[in-house]
């Protein structure tokens, strides 16, 4: 029996569709797909280089920095530029705000309500019902979501079009005075994260039990955390580090190669070939991935056991890169910079092709442009987070639907188990559907 | 207290966004019934609403069968952003067909931008709960700009983009600003960031087409740009050809 669900399980635009395969009492297969789509890919074939990054922060109202900055990259690497280090800093900058925004929104507003109900201090999914038990949440989101876009603003001009970020470069500088007030907003939103670190691990820990349902398959991480100089912004390396430690690592210009497309009931969905077990395997991006690039940074390769993701602790994980991104902002701004008037290169275009990998929010961002003599667009690839991410999707499904099917629990019981995984990707549909045209096709 | 329902249909989340870490949200939360806003529940309502909030724009039979039942039951319908107001950037796929709100159901208010500005937004959410009329300004960009220069212009336009912030006016600097014929409410964001004008609060008068013309007309426009003039209708597809 087949069983096809458009459900509002994200919280994010367009629905998403699940097609659960049932033979009497087992589930034999899940397969999770994004129903709408939004044919970006239309839009920019044709327009000129320059207003590519104009046009990208739209696939996202949630986390545009980073599809700017993922165009920024691929159109530099395509003229070769070499970006000047001032315009580096304010995109890493504006980047860790975006960082802050959108793990308020996931943390606060998504996964934490989904733990309050699993703890019985909920009745259903509810902010106003957090706002009731918790009356601090909702005042330190509100400040968090400020503080963040203060400091978008501030570097990037604002939070939904980062304008000031440029294809070669910036255009106009920080001040010192804009430094120190955003030093100041910094500090005093730490102890507001620390103690909304402390408020969900207690809530984990009331619920241990519950969520170990909710353990991952054994993944291929993808990430580009540039563990060197700890920048979002990413290297033109993307690195795969699988189950026992081992790691690949390829040039984000080879992505098409190295992430293998399978088509799923219509809509594509990436997974990626292994070298060392020539098989597929479904890969985890995000914060996960992100902290096995850090805990495996020193192992060069040796093999080494990572532990299952669980998915609730992805919520504390995306806690902790706030505070990481709060702390690493203000030691940022107080570095004394050295000031010049280059902060940006000019732009010459010609026929070329660029690719770029970006740790946006949700995981690695990948693009791919290829630029005609007239400096228009003649092909574009946006691979975002949540495509990476929807095989391991349909796998936690599978696995929460055969256990609520174990239990014998209801539908409704099993749906609402359901929802929380796949909110505990933080997916955002809207930019997961932005330029499959054969979906529309077939 | 005012049953409100906050809807998305083809759009980034970006306006709704903009409503959730917005100041007033939480007065918000407090003062109205919110019934429905997927970014914060996914419990949904059959109950009628009072107000609804509108973002993006109408792509499927089912999305305009929405706007058709919310207004029948007597919804007033209040869009949000480009996309819902003018079409937005989505109307330029030649995939699909995008279409404004406007098209099928006549919203009681809209707030074009993208996102729309804080302010504006600010003031059309308590206008909304307390039931009272909200009105977009009727001045242009320029009257909010401070570089904005009451004179004619010389200089050819033959950019569309900033290198550096503006020490004058855009168009006497040769650069192409749309502020001129773009609704105010915005406060020149973007062009005290350094980036000219490219209209997302909509036409003043609500033609485009002929605002961009009369533009043109008192403008020495490169023939290239002439060319590119696609980058004036970003997010409202042009009803004429524009050479």
């Amino acid at each position: 029996m087949k069983i096809r669900l458009s459900l509002p399980m994200t919280r994010i635009e367009g629905e998403s569709r699940l097609i659960v395969t049932r033979e009497k009492d087992r589930i034999t297969n899940v397969i999770y797909n994004m129903a709408t789509v939004r044919d970006f890919k239309g839009v920019i074939i044709g327009q000129h280089v320059k207003d590519l990054p104009k046009i990208v922060p739209r696939i996202c109202g949630i986390c545009p920095v980073a599809h700017r900055i993922g165009a920024i990259k691929a159109i530099e690497t395509a003229f070769d530029i070499v970006t000047p280090p001032i315009a580096e800093l304010l995109r890493e900058l504006a980047l860790l705000g975006e960082i802050i925004r959108s793990h308020t929104y996931s943390v606060f507003f998504s996964t934490l309500p989904d733990i309050m109900f699993l703890a019985d201090q909920i009745s259903r999914q509810d902010i106003l019902g957090v706002d009731r038990i918790q009356p601090r949440v909702l005042p330190i989101a509100s400040k968090l979501f400020n503080c963040a876009d203060e400091l978008i603003t501030a570097t990037a001009g604002n939070t939904n079009m980062a304008f000031n970020l440029i294809p070669g470069g910036i255009l106009q500088n920080i001040t010192i005075t804009q430094q120190q007030e955003l030093v100041q907003q910094l500090h005093a939103a730490i102890s507001h994260i620390k103690w909304a670190k402390e408020y969900y691990s207690w809530l984990l820990s009331e619920i241990e039990g519950e969520i170990q349902k909710y353990t991952l398959p054994q993944p291929l991480f993808i990430s580009c955390f540039d563990t060197d100089k700890n920048r979002f912004s990413g290297t033109d390396q993307v690195e795969l580090i699988s189950e026992d430690g081992a790691k690949k690592t390829f040039p984000c210009i080879r992505y098409p190669e190295i992430l293998i497309e399978q088509d799923m009931l219509e809509a594509p969905t990436k997974i990626a070939y292994f070298e060392s077990s020539n098989k597929s395997k479904h890969l985890l991006a995000g914060p996960h991935a992100r902290l096995t690039t850090l805990q495996t940074r020193s192992t060069k390769g040796k093999k080494s056991h990572i532990g299952m993701p669980n998915l609730f602790y992805s919520g504390l994980l995306r806690l902790d890169e706030i505070e990481f991104a709060i702390t690493n902002s203000i030691k940022l701004l107080e570095t004394r910079w050295k000031t010049s008037d280059d902060i940006s290169v000019a732009l010459q275009p010609q026929t070329s092709s660029g690719a770029s990998s970006v740790e946006a929010p949700r995981g690695t961002l990948l693009y791919r442009v290829d630029i005609n003599n007239r400096g228009r667009i003649k092909d574009i690839d946006i691979r975002v987070p949540t495509e990476l991410n929807a095989k391991a999707i349909s796998l936690i499904v599978k696995k929460i639907m055969t256990i609520c099917l174990d239990l014998g629990w209801t539908n409704e019981q099993t749906l609402e188990r359901v929802k929380m995984a796949v909110r505990c990707f933080d997916p955002c549909v809207s930019c997961a559907t932005q330029t499959d045209i054969r979906f529309r096709e077939k | 207290m005012k049953k409100i329902g906050f809807f998305q249909l083809n759009s980034c989340s970006g306006c709704m966004f903009a409503v959730l870490s917005s100041t007033i949200f939480l007065d918000l939360l407090k003062s109205a019934d919110i019934r429905l806003f997927r970014l914060i529940s996914d419990v949904q309502t059959e109950d009628q609403f009072d107000v609804v909030f509108i973002e993006g724009g109408v792509t499927r039979n089912e999305e305009a069968a929405l706007l058709r039942r919310l207004w029948t039951e007597g919804a007033k319908i209040i869009t949000l952003g480009s996309c819902a107001v003018l079409g937005g950037i989505m109307s330029h796929s030649p995939n699909m067909h995008i279409d404004p709100v406007n098209k099928f159901v006549d919203p009681y208010a809209t707030l074009p931008g993208c996102p729309p500005p804080q302010q504006l937004l600010g003031n059309l959410l308590m206008s909304a709960i307390d039931g009272i009329e909200f009105k977009l300004p009727e001045k242009n960009v320029c009257s909010e700009c401070p570089f904005a220069q009451d004179q004619t212009y010389d200089v050819e336009i033959t950019s569309l983009n900033a290198l550096h912030p503006p020490k004058s006016c855009f168009l006497s600097e040769g650069i192409l600003c749309l502020g001129p014929i773009t609704r105010a409410g915005c406060g020149a964001r973007c062009i005290k960031g350094a980036t000219p004008c490219d209209g997302c609060l909509g036409a003043l008068d609500r033609n485009l087409p002929s605002a961009l013309a009369n533009l043109f007309s008192v403008l020495k426009v490169s023939d290239s740009i002439r060319e590119y003039a696609a980058i004036a209708f970003r997010y409202q597809k042009p009803e004429l050809k524009f050479k």
